[in-house]
């Protein structure tokens, strides 16, 4: 208020001057006057970017203890309130960050396991099945093809051979002839045995085993013939076997074939789902991986963020310690104790300052920091 | 497997160190300030170390100059893992015997590149 006032009166000083026609070299002497008393006021002390009043010789006003004792009042309340909400904060902020960083760490745990789940399943096992699979059938395929082809040669072999048993059949005739000419010489032997009397009785003996021996040839003959008989009705029995079996193997090969030729080609599709769902899978996981990569970035501000919280406490103690100086301050001026009260409650100012000056964050953002090996 | 220290006040960065880093394939041990961290390295033998510079208790670099005096971790690589990016700050981290700075926010795939690097 005082300097407002001195200010004022040299206004009006000077409006009377000029009203007056005063010389002009008159017109800034009050201005100049009012320079003066406000040059006389004693300099306050600097105090980095604050400003410590110097004292004042004169007891304050009652009024004036009162509003200090307010202001003091509500400088420490005020500071230790914000100080615990500070505190309430990074009490939320840590709660919640070790929740989510919890969060997304089952996360991750939880995608890596399904990708490892995926590519078990889809993967080489899967993928060597069906390769496994597709070898069987094709080999499958393959012995029914070359069966078939043996059983149509089992059949042109039998058709051969049902020839060569009728051939020898019919050469069994000529043996017929043969044991019928013997019987015949053996008759002609026998009717000469008798007409040479006692002369031919040896020689009629021969004649006798001649005519059994071409019985015999001629009994034999004919159970030959029997059994060539059985064996050409056997070989004619297997010929229609093996040309029914050749007939229906065809058939079967040729159906085998086709399905397999079909499976082949949905397993091939299968493989190919598989490898495209694989790679979706591997696309999704790194998408994911990136995710957690940028959350986990994310997620540090915390960790800055809290350790300015501790820092904005530290400089609302701060507050405290200038205002318990600066009551130390009053206290020491009441009692007479001048300049040097000003001097202590100073350097205490000057030492809170320092121990504030060094903000351990830097960063504004939450982009990756630097990274320098010595 | 290669064994890990990684010390930090804050829970959840040595939750986050951890994780990346045994994703990784590595052990990881755990400690919440420098003279938790210290006691660790002295009972369990560890191949890396990788601290935070503002603690309560014992700070990243007093850590890192009482390990160096230890004959075991005179060689052992040690990271700073720090919001701190002063050139002063890395000076000092350097004269203490720090290996390499990394300020924070640390990217995971970049840790794990950096330390692969360091112990394989």
């Amino acid at each position: 208020m005082f300097r407002p006032a001195v200010f004022l009166v040299a206004l009006v000083l000077s409006g009377i001057l000029l009203v007056l026609s005063a010389p002009a070299w008159l017109l800034p002497l009050p201005a100049l006057a009012a320079l003066a008393v406000a040059l006389w006021r004693p300099t306050p002390l600097a105090y980095g970017s604050q400003v410590l009043p110097t004292h004042d010789v004169q007891q304050p006003p009652v009024v004036d203890t009162r509003l200090n004792q307010s202001l003091d009042t509500l400088l420490r309340q005020q500071s230790r309130a914000a100080s615990d909400e500070v505190s309430q904060v990074q009490s939320l902020l840590n709660d919640a960050i070790s929740s989510l960083t919890r969060s997304f760490t089952v996360i991750a745990v939880s995608a890596r396991q399904q990708q490892d789940i995926a590519q078990g399943s889809l993967g080489s096992g899967a993928e060597a099945l069906i390769n496994e699979t597709g070898d069987t059938l094709s080999t499958v395929g393959k012995v029914m093809a070359e069966n078939s082809a043996t059983a149509t040669q089992l059949t042109d072999e039998m058709i051969a051979m049902s020839g060569r048993v009728n051939q020898m059949i019919e050469q069994l005739a000529g043996l017929d002839d043969i044991a019928k000419k013997i019987h015949f010489l053996s008759l002609n032997a026998s009717i000469e045995a008798a007409r040479a009397g006692e002369a031919g009785r040896g020689f009629a003996v021969v004649a006798e085993e001649v005519h059994k021996l071409s019985q015999h040839t001629r009994d034999f003959s004919t159970r030959i013939r029997d059994h060539m008989g059985g064996v050409r009705s056997s070989i004619v029995s297997m010929e229609s076997a093996a040309g029914e079996l050749a007939s229906r193997q065809g058939a079967e090969t040729e159906r085998v074939r086709h399905n397999v030729d079909n499976t082949l080609v949905d397993l091939k599709r299968l493989h190919d789902n598989q490898d495209q769902a694989l790679g979706s899978l591997h696309d999704i996981a790194r998408t994911t991986e990136g995710g957690i990569a940028d959350a986990t970035m994310a997620l540090q501000f915390q960790d800055m963020v809290n350790q300015l919280l501790v820092h904005a406490r530290r400089r609302l103690d701060g507050l405290l310690v200038a205002a318990d100086a600066a009551a130390e301050c009053r206290r020491a001026l009441q009692a007479g104790g001048g300049n040097e009260a000003l001097a202590r409650c100073q350097a205490k100012l000057d030492e809170t300052v320092a121990s504030l000056a060094h903000n351990p964050v830097a960063q504004n953002n939450i982009s990756q920091g630097g990274v320098d090996l010595f | 497997m290669k064994t890990i220290l990684t010390v930090d006040d804050s829970p959840s960065i040595r939750q986050m160190v951890s994780f990346t880093l045994k994703n990784a394939g590595y052990e990881v041990i755990e400690a919440g300030d420098g003279n938790v961290g210290l006691n660790q390295a002295k009972s369990n033998p560890c191949n890396l170390i990788i601290t935070d510079q503002n603690m309560p208790g014992m700070d990243g670099l007093s850590m890192i100059k009482a390990l160096r005096s230890l004959p075991s971790y005179k060689t052992t690589p040690i990271l700073m893992l720090t919001t701190e990016s002063s050139d002063a700050m890395k000076q000092a981290g350097r004269a203490a015997g720090a290996t390499g700075w990394i300020v924070k926010p640390f990217n995971p795939q970049t840790m794990v590149d950096v330390v692969r690097k360091l112990i394989g």
